[in-house]
């Protein structure tokens, strides 16, 4: 450059020894090994998004429908003659059932944010 | 200016963590040896230990990239990373957490013209942290150029050969990689 001082060059290859000393840099077999972590890595979570996002929502949706059916069913047949134990034992499996849509719909909607 | 900016880095965030391997390679070829110096001058050498970080640094931000939202550069993102992974690495051995941004520097911009620069000032880890990270800045050519001429001490001619240009092309790059260089100095100065 027209507008570079004499000792700039000079400086500037100085400056660069000290900030890029030799031993500096990663040996190139570690480098390989490390670049290989990094693209199994990528390839895992690339797999994980394969899975198509309908699928999730129509699970999900499958599993609304068997808790529904659950609790009609318990509904119909009168909570008391269930038996207390068998009731909590319901609903402790529906409520576990009910939380599976919200994850669809969690993991679908932090894929499409990222 | 033509370094990368933020634009092109969120887009090659944004490549890498939608499981682009040319996007990480692109990643890896412009930042993973520059990170490397950065955390090998915090670190005062010790190769196991600048391995260790280094290879954590790495994975943790692969794993984080989606959460990249330009908010500064890759590079300086990738560093904050880096400081808390020696943050880290410092308290396991039982070493004082001490980081080169706790330690003064002068400013680069005011003496990189006084000719020579003390050797006392080269040896500052804060100076040689400031070099890795406005080379980081740098396009890809620029820094090949100026670390082939200046680094490996090639000749214009083998640096030209080196990047397969002519020897005026290569005049003219490295010309434009110093100037540049002189710029991005100032900007790691000035976020300080």
């Amino acid at each position: 450059m027209d507008d570079e001082k004499p000792g700039f060059e000079e400086n500037l290859s100085r400056l660069m020894h000290a900030g890029l000393p030799p031993d500096a840099r990663p040996g190139a077999e570690t480098r390989a090994e490390v670049f290989r972590r990094l693209v199994e890595i990528t390839r895992a979570r690339a797999d994980s998004r394969s899975f198509p996002d309908h699928l999730v929502v129509a699970i999900a949706a499958a599993i609304v429908l068997v808790a529904a059916w659950l609790v009609g069913r318990m509904a119909g047949q009168g909570l008391p003659a269930a038996g207390l134990a068998a009731t909590a034992f319901v609903l402790i499996v529906v409520l576990n059932l009910a939380m599976v849509p919200l994850a669809g719909v969690v993991i679908v909607l932090r894929r499409r944010h990222v | 200016m033509t370094n990368p900016d933020r634009a092109d880095d969120l887009d090659l965030a944004a490549r890498v963590a939608a499981g682009d391997e040319q996007a990480l390679e692109v990643f890896y070829a412009r930042y993973a040896d520059p990170l490397y110096a950065f955390i090998f001058h915090h670190l005062n050498g010790g190769r196991a230990d600048v391995e260790d970080v280094w290879q954590e640094t790495l994975v943790a931000a692969v794993g984080a990239l989606p959460g990249y939202r330009g908010q500064s550069r890759l590079f300086t993102w990738l560093c904050g990373i880096a400081r808390h992974k020696l943050t880290d690495h410092l308290r396991r051995a039982g070493r004082s957490v001490s980081l080169v941004e706790d330690e003064r520097s002068p400013d680069l911009t005011q003496v990189i013209d006084l000719a020579p620069l003390p050797d006392a000032l080269l040896e500052q880890r804060a100076v040689r942290v400031r070099v890795v990270e406005a080379l980081a800045m740098l396009p890809e050519d620029y820094r090949a150029a100026l670390v082939g001429r200046y680094v490996e001490e090639r000749t214009v001619e083998e640096v030209a050969a080196l990047l397969g240009r002519s020897y005026k092309a290569t005049e003219s790059l490295l010309s434009r990689a110093r100037a540049n260089f002189r710029e991005a100095i100032a900007e790691v100065q000035k976020s300080r």
